[in-house]
């Protein structure tokens, strides 16, 4: 019966959804971005953005030494929203496309600026070093369910505001997956830029397969910050990608309700992309949210919050409905060590960031939301997000799949025949099964044979095999002398000195609360 | 009448402006009408009524009982009824608890949390003055001459800021001021470790611990001198 539709090319195949609002509701929560942006007003302070808003007919009113208030008609909203472009891919480091932004599709990298990590040998809290993010780019390089680089740590104690470049030029000389980056203002971006081109074989050739893909945050509620606009407007003018979002806190930052949340996030990400489209029509932009919750208990950002996944859920139901590219963070715990809550409130958001089709999601390798990095949660997130898509393929129904003649096979050798020794299994068992990695499936005697390693346990002897075992491709040495210019040229001395010395004056007790 | 202090404490619990900026007005007037000294009753007003309040504020803070939202809008309360006493007490030069400059260090555009803590303290009794975000380490001192301040207050979201609290720390120091007044940082990335590192004098993880950090370097700079009474306003 229902083989003559398979045959057809009529059956509708499924994978697993996640949909937290109907179509009217999206509607009204996008007008509602809309009327923030026409009616409530935004601070921007780049001089040149500023610029461009007027010469687009933006109202705008004087407000303080930082910026001005500016108004968005929904005419030019809406002509931006035409120019940008309704997908991006990004490449990695050989110009080979890799990450497609577009659909339903979703990717997963590491997040960044952690300003601690856990030390895979010593098991220490400590600050980073400059080869903690070359490691980190080397194990996200090897784990096959990590689609891209973003620097994890934070080299700003060694390095200040120069340290963008140095976490660039360590995660581009370690891994060849795309790389997401943050910096601080125009120069070091330039300099960051310079690195891609000379590994992509110049700036034409980066800006056709573009591997890096610049991040920045607005300043909720409704502020942007100059250095953050300064650089798109020259990224824009370079023809280079952007993702822009808010890094919100609801019941901060923004209303402690999601709906309003999520229309002032839009709002504050639909900023971005005016100026940006404004700079230069076409210019690809991400549209892109860190859906956090403030808990009003401790006062802390959680990323662990049962609300932060319906948040990012909503958040990107309304882009895909706005047809652009969409990112936020997921994967992060608010758990301080890799523990039972790191990996439930880790699975459960891949989970639900995969089934909405968010396309890029930023999260794995950070505990603590954000705080505290950790190499074993890279691996434990490669675990999750593997299972994540075994999950997202779903049950596509043919011939194959259904094994009517295999069932049929087993019937006639009853009673006595099994499925396991049939031609079918062996055929198809790898391609139907996940297998997992450090999740472990022993029985508990083989597992206390084993050495009745935990998860952690489990995760720790897999980062340290593939820091010992695993080499990244490696750039030409031409290419690698060039980096080091690049990244010397663009470190001051003098902060370099300071980060040495650490003085102790005591002058009094000191006090932690 | 006299003022039932367990009232006006209930009222600040409660977040009651209008019933404890009643009862803190009524206290004042019957006092001088009454011909009893406006100042030491101003005090009994402070440390009865309104810390007494905040006390059972941050009790119930401590167990977990009650959330920020709470705790702020009782501040905020508290606040408000100073507004009657403060004029009384200064002119009496009573000193205050502790005189706070506080701001999020150059570079740096956030201020959630420093806000947080800016309310916190002041309905804690302390004198605030918050310079908000993106404030030099030449505005912090400005600010802490002008004010005559005790404490500097830190804040510093970013990786890349946080060595400016070290900066402005060491400006600071530079410039004479902390013989007599002392450092507290704070921030979701800093650490006690890199408080210590920095020469900050305290550091808090959160906004109660900042209140209570704030009260203990108070007591600490008051015992460097030599022990003169503590107030709590």
């Amino acid at each position: 019966m229902t083989t003559d539709l398979r045959w057809s090319g009529l059956l509708q195949q499924m994978s697993p959804t996640l949909t937290v609002l109907s179509k009217d509701q999206k509607h009204i929560l996008i007008n509602a971005a809309f009327e923030i942006l026409e009616r409530a007003g935004n601070r921007v302070g780049s001089k040149e953005a500023l610029e461009l808003c007027r010469q687009a007919g933006c109202r705008i009113e004087p407000l303080d030494d930082e910026g001005e208030k500016v108004f968005f008609p929904q005419a030019l909203i809406e002509q931006c929203l035409r120019s940008a472009p309704k997908r991006l891919i990004l490449y990695n480091r050989r110009g080979e496309p890799k990450l497609y932004c577009e659909g339903r599709n979703s990717y997963f990298s590491p997040t960044s600026a952690c300003p601690k990590m856990w030390d895979p040998y010593t098991g220490v809290r400590r600050p980073w070093a400059k080869a903690d993010i070359g490691n980190a780019s080397r194990i996200t390089d090897y784990l096959p369910e990590l689609d891209a680089m973003f620097a994890l740590g934070s080299l700003a104690d060694d390095y200040g505001f120069d340290c963008f470049v140095h976490e660039v030029h360590a995660m581009m000389t370690n891994t060849s997956k795309p790389i997401i980056y943050l910096s601080n203002e125009v120069a070091d971006t330039k300099a960051i830029c310079e690195m891609a081109a000379v590994v992509a074989g110049g700036w034409d050739r980066l800006r056709e397969r573009p591997f890096i893909l610049q991040y920045d945050e607005v300043l909720s509620p409704l502020k942007h910050k100059n250095h953050a606009f300064d650089k798109f407007v020259y990224l824009a003018g370079e023809g280079l990608p952007i993702r822009y979002g808010a890094f919100t806190m609801s019941g901060a930052s923004s209303p402690v309700t999601l709906p309003g949340a999520a229309a002032q996030s839009l709002a504050e990400a639909l900023v971005g992309l005016i100026v940006c489209q404004l700079k230069r029509p076409g210019v690809p932009y991400v549209m892109a949210i860190l859906p956090g919750i403030m808990d009003l208990k401790y006062g802390i950002l959680s990323s662990g919050a049962a609300e932060y996944h319906l948040f990012h859920a909503i958040f990107t139901e309304l882009v895909h409905e706005l047809g652009l590219p969409v990112m936020a963070t997921a994967g992060i715990t608010d758990s301080k060590m890799l523990d039972a809550q790191a990996g439930a409130e880790t699975l459960w958001s891949y989970l639900c960031a995969a089934m909405v089709g968010c396309h890029l999601n930023i999260g794995a390798g950070s505990l603590e939301s954000h705080l505290i990095g950790s190499f074993e949660h890279l691996v434990l997130s490669n675990e999750c997000i593997g299972a994540v898509r075994r999950f997202m393929r779903g049950a596509p129904i043919d011939d194959r799949t259904l094994a009517m003649d295999t069932i049929q096979e087993v019937a006639d050798g009853l009673p006595n025949r099994i499925f396991v020794d049939r031609q079918h299994t062996m055929d198809n068992y790898l391609r139907e099964q996940w297998q997992p990695d450090v999740f472990n499936r022993n029985n508990f005697q083989v597992w206390t044979e084993k050495g009745q390693k935990q998860t952690h346990q489990a995760c720790n002897i897999k980062v340290r095999w593939i820091l010992e075992n695993h080499k990244p491709e490696a750039l030409p040495d031409a290419t690698l002398q060039k980096l080091e210019e690049i990244a010397t040229a663009a470190t001051d001395p003098e902060t370099l000195a300071v980060s040495k010395t650490v003085k102790a004056q005591r002058r009094r007790k000191f006090r932690a609360a | 009448m006299t003022i039932n202090y367990a009232e006006l404490a209930d009222a600040i619990v409660k977040g009651e402006q209008q019933t404890a900026t009643t009862l803190v007005q009524q206290a004042v007037d019957e006092a001088k009408a009454a011909g009893k000294d406006e100042t030491v009753n101003a005090k009994e007003v402070l440390n009865l009524g309104l810390i007494g309040g905040m006390d059972i504020i941050s009790d119930l803070w401590a167990q977990e009982k009650i959330f920020i939202p709470e705790v702020l809008i009782s501040a905020r309360v508290m606040h408000g009824c100073m507004g009657i006493l403060r004029p009384i007490l200064e002119a009496s030069n009573e000193p205050p608890r502790g005189i706070v400059v506080i701001g999020t260090v150059k570079g740096d555009l956030h201020d959630i949390g420093q806000n947080i803590v800016t309310m916190m303290l002041k309905g804690n009794g302390f004198e605030v003055h918050n310079i908000g975000p993106n404030s030099s380490p030449e505005k912090f001192l400005a600010k802490a001459r002008e004010t005559k301040a005790n404490i500097i207050g830190l804040s510093a979201l970013l990786t890349t800021t946080m060595p400016m609290q070290r900066e402005t720390i060491k400006f600071l120091e530079r410039e004479g001021y902390l013989e007599n007044a002392a450092v507290m940082v704070g921030g979701a990335p800093v650490t006690a470790d890199w408080a210590e590192k920095i020469d900050a004098d305290g550091y808090a993880p959160d906004a109660a611990h900042a209140v209570k950090l704030a009260k203990q370097l108070v007591d600490d700079l008051t015992e460097e001198r030599g022990g003169e009474q503590k107030s709590n306003y």
